[in-house]
């Protein structure tokens, strides 16, 4: 740096200090962004597949009539199997309150020290837990009481067990998130048949695991047992890694949006010093200087830039990434072995940091920088311009503010630009949040019951009884049955992820109200035709109306015909069918769905009698959903704020630059008998009004953007894409921080412009 | 062999207002050692003239040879760095570089063009200060020195790379008369020592320093004494 060109960089660097700052800010709230995000997203990714891994998973589970450790044993010799253990799942439900239940899934495991697939750790308590105890998943510490715990079985029959320790068990879905405590008890404590088989397969692909089990099937057929269900979870996959991964894709995006936004305000920011340094390149060029030189001399200058916006934004992002994957842990229930970020991501963002403002940088640079000495010589600044022209009618002060804002029209249309993506981006965040609400409102609005009961057994007196009950409007009795598509299902241990079901639907129901999306509803009659919901794309994908549909019921074929989709909102996958056909194909209807302003009374109701779940439907559901995705929209929102912080930068680096260029005319001005407010108000008023430009436009913008994250998030959650959807709050909060950010923007550099004495601005060369 | 020999230059602009000939076949040959001054009116093509021969602009017909090269046909970057080694340039309004300080300044033209082993450009950008007589100011900034000052530091840099020719647009315009007095002297010292000195006034004060004039009018050599 010792040679007068780089003294001149740095010199010229240091006398601009406040838009130097500006510009390293900017690059390094993108860096940041980038950088938490691919943090985040490293550590959340390896943890959450090494967390998984760590249980073993089982890479199927064959539900059979019974099993024991001999068979297991057996099958464990048997071609292709690695490993094989015995263990069972009950869904029971356990008293929370005086008529309150809630779901537990009680894993019944045979033998806690020799466990070697779908494997839990202990963190408190005794291990085995002691008879009569049991431990409980700590994600669902909360939610089971403290003391004795009456637990109601399948059967009816009612147990109470103790909460004797804790375990870690991160290959299930969180249990606060899905609603239900996850209980492990030694068949001790509960004498039940063991019935399913969990092995580890040769083969670690999906067709190949799902060959290996079939022909176990066969050969447990053989042996004479019965094979109800073969579950294989997607291999090697946390239920929520995929979810999580799209996530965090979109959130790149978004964050790489973020960067593209402030090497855009470098790039505009550096055009406006280059334009400001036109006659000192000619100087240059006229004393030798040839333009490769002068390209060097402003690249190193961004480059230094990029430099210190690494320097600012590599820590900020690591904290950044490592907080969120903090957050993404306690989520899924995770334990973060090692919060280390992987070089690449650190290289990434330097490289993020020191090419992309470069690489944008380069067009005015060049620009500039093969100037010839004569335009450079000869630049007086001012060009025709017809557009602003046309403002006329208001005062003096406005008019000039408003024609000054179209003076550099190509910096006009990247300052408007930056501030508009800025904007369209932050919208876009909060028009995301708000459709998520409207999605989760309408899916409930779809429903007009409060309750689902599933009986043990058909019981058309309990409905009858059930009407009179206080409160209650309205009960009908529903068909559920699971079903899968092939003889294979996807279903997750938990029972919920990746399930399917067939529902039987009365044919008066006024409880549920999906809009249909393709094709017609059912109509009273259909004997055979099925109406598939969101979530059934993933086990039948592209199934559209005039198709046949196999779906296997315990076991056996059925054959229907799709008549049509519809779209509904936080519910597994479902196939809807007439409850006619579903009596003639599955046998009596269990469900009762229970529209009620007193549930409490109903549950008293329901207290002895023989209940296999009862869910509070619309509460319990919102909380469930609602917790699997407030973390991705407070991301959003966390980065739709810093897009519109860049954009405010923008602006104010940009006015900066131009009320540099006019030093001498704000000079002339109070020649001539302007007085320092009205250079204020010159300058305010061109800023404000570039940030009221800016609100339409940043809504329009938003408008696509919205469209397309809206169906990425939409299918990845519901597997329907979010309506678009404005925020109208979001469009305030714009329209607020439009005003105010560029008011904001423009108060420096007007309160220097008005600062200057007549002399010192004529004097500025 | 002359140092500028401009053979039958014509310039020609276009304007909105249609074409306009700023220059008519002009010819012009200056040896070493000159100090020749371009007299005429605002708008007879003086600057013109002037930015033919640095290589600033470039010619609509004729030919322009400076110091050996045939300027008309460089490219732009054989042309920077040609200039840059031959012509010192001298502007009215200084342009000196104002986050650079006057020894920088005098500095940078060597660093541009690599001319002088760099250990010794800062004695030699020392000696040139000396040589037009500021000296004490090489480590000020531009904007502490006076107009005079400025003017001569920018004579310095301009000489930096030892150039055989030196142009200068109006460079006692902006300066009083007695500064500008000492400024036309130092000229023509440094015509005496061999450096060509091309300078465009329109005063006549610089009568008793110059060894030749060129008058120009309506883009056309009206004398050439």
């Amino acid at each position: 740096m010792s040679r007068p060109r780089w003294r001149k960089i740095r010199r010229d660097l240091a006398l601009a200090w406040g838009r130097t700052a500006t510009m390293i800010v900017a690059i390094a709230a993108g860096v940041t962004g980038i950088g938490a995000v691919l943090s985040a997203s490293t550590i959340a990714s390896r943890e959450i597949a090494g967390n998984y891994l760590s249980t073993v998973p089982a890479s199927a589970t064959l539900e059979l009539d019974r099993v024991d450790a001999a068979l297991a044993e057996q099958v464990r010799r048997r071609p292709g199997i690695a490993d094989a253990q015995v263990r069972t799942t009950v869904t029971a439900r356990m008293r929370i309150g005086a008529d309150e239940w809630r779901s537990l899934i009680l894993f019944v495991v045979p033998d806690f020290d020799g466990m070697r697939i779908a494997k839990f750790t202990p963190q408190s308590g005794a291990w085995p837990p002691p008879a009569g105890t049991m431990l409980i998943e700590r994600s669902a510490r909360d939610m089971v009481p403290a003391g004795p715990v009456e637990v109601r079985l399948p059967g009816g029959q009612s147990r109470t067990l103790a909460v004797s320790g804790t375990v870690h068990d991160p290959g299930l879905a969180p249990a606060w998130q899905e609603r239900a405590g996850y209980g492990y008890i030694t068949p001790q404590t509960l004498a039940v048949p063991l019935d399913e088989l969990k092995i580890r397969t040769e083969a670690t692909s999906r067709e190949g695991i799902e060959h290996t089990s079939r022909e176990l099937a066969i050969w447990l057929r053989a042996q004479g047992r019965q094979v109800h269900e073969i579950q294989v979870p997607p291999p090697g996959r946390h239920p929520h890694e995929s979810q999580m991964q799209s996530l965090m894709l979109m959130l790149l995006i978004f964050a790489l949006l973020g960067l593209v936004l402030a090497a855009v305000l470098v790039a505009t920011v550096i055009g406006g010093m280059l334009v400001q340094q036109f006659r000192q390149i000619g100087v240059m060029k006229a004393i030798g200087a040839r333009t490769g030189q002068i390209s060097a001399l402003y690249a190193v200058q961004v480059l230094l830039l990029g430099l210190g916006a690494a320097a600012l934004g590599l820590p900020l992002g690591t904290l950044a990434g490592r907080a969120y994957a903090d957050v993404i842990a306690e989520l899924l229930n995770l334990d973060l072995h090692s919060r280390a970020v992987p070089p690449w991501v650190y290289g990434t963002q330097l490289a993020a940091a020191v090419l992309v403002p470069l690489l944008v940088a380069a067009v005015p640079i060049r620009r500039a920088a093969r100037i010839t000495v004569r335009e450079a010589i000869s630049d007086y600044g001012v060009r025709a311009e017809a557009i602003s022209a046309r403002l006329t009618g208001l005062s003096r002060t406005l008019t000039m503010a408003l024609r000054n804002a179209f003076r550099r029209r190509a910096r006009l249309v990247l300052t408007l630009g930056l501030l508009s993506a800025g904007g369209a981006l932050f919208l876009s965040g909060l028009n995301m949040a708000a459709a998520w609400q409207r999605t989760m409102d309408d899916g409930m609005a779809a429903r007009h019951y409060d309750m689902e009961v599933r009986l043990a057994a058909a019981d058309p007196a309990l409905a009858e009884r059930l009407r009179t009950t206080p409160g209650v409007t309205r009960v009908e009795s529903w068909g559920h049955a699971p079903t899968s598509a092939g003889d294979v299902v996807s279903t997750y241990p938990d029972g919920g992820h990746g399930s399917f079901s067939l529902r039987g639907v009365p044919d008066d129901s006024r409880l549920l109200d999906l809009p249909v999306t393709s094709g017609r509803w059912l109509r009273p009659g259909d004997t055979d035709a099925v109406v598939l919901n969101s979530m059934a794309a993933n086990p039948v994908p592209d199934a559209k109306p005039g198709d046949t549909l196999t779906l296997r019921l315990d076991g056996r074929a059925t054959t229907w015909r799709v008549v049509g989709t519809v779209r509904e909102i936080g519910s597994q996958a479902a196939a809807y069918v007439t409850r006619t056909a579903f009596e003639q194909r599955v046998g009596p209807p269990r469900d009762l769905r229970i529209a009620t302003t007193d549930s409490a009374a109903v549950l008293r109701a329901l207290r002895d009698v023989p209940v296999e779940s009862a869910t509070l439907a619309t509460s319990e559901l919102r909380e469930a959903v609602d917790g699997h995705i407030f973390v991705l929209i407070g991301a959003l929102i966390a980065l739709a704020a810093l897009m519109a912080i860049v954009g405010v930068l923008g602006l104010a680096a940009a006015t900066g630059t131009s009320v540099v260029e006019r030093t001498r005319e704000f000079a002339v001005m109070q020649a001539i008998g302007a007085t320092p407010r009205t250079v204020l108000g010159v300058v305010l008023g061109e800023t404000v009004f570039i940030g009221l430009l800016s609100w339409p436009a940043a809504a329009l913008l938003a408008l696509p953007l919205s469209w397309a994250i809206g169906g990425l998030l939409g299918d990845l959650a519901f597997r329907t894409p979010l309506p678009l959807t404005f925020s109208p709050l979001a469009l305030a909060l714009w329209a607020l921080a439009a005003a105010a950010g560029s008011a904001l923007a423009g108060t420096a550099p007007a309160r220097r412009a008005a600062r200057l004495t007549i002399r010192q601005a004529l004097a500025y060369v | 062999m002359p140092i500028i020999d401009v053979r039958e230059v014509t310039k020609t602009y276009d304007t909105p207002q249609g074409p306009f000939t700023a220059l008519r076949a002009v010819s012009l040959q200056t040896g070493p050692g000159e100090f020749l001054a371009v007299v005429g009116r605002s708008g007879s093509g003086k600057s013109t003239l002037i930015n033919m021969i640095t290589g600033i602009d470039r010619p609509t017909s004729g030919e322009v040879h400076v110091a050996g090269a045939a300027v008309h046909e460089l490219d732009q970057r054989t042309l920077a760095a040609w200039r840059g080694r031959n012509v010192g340039v001298v502007f009215q309004f200084f342009q000196l570089l104002p986050t650079l300080t006057v020894a920088e300044n005098i500095m940078l033209p060597m660093d541009f063009c690599d001319t002088f082993p760099r250990a010794e450009r800062r004695p030699r950008a020392q000696a040139l200060l000396e040589r037009v007589g500021i000296a004490e100011q090489a480590d000020k900034l531009p904007s502490a020195l006076s107009g005079g000052q400025q003017q001569r530091a920018a004579i310095a840099r301009a000489l930096a790379n030892d150039p055989p020719l030196l142009v200068a647009d109006e460079p006692t315009g902006n300066l009083d008369s007695d500064t500008a007095v000492d400024v036309l002297k130092l000229f023509a010292a440094i015509a005496t020592a061999g450096t060509t000195v091309v300078m465009v006034t329109h005063g006549s004060d610089a009568a008793p320093y110059i060894t030749s004039t060129v008058e120009l009018a309506d883009g056309a050599v009206s004398a050439h004494v």
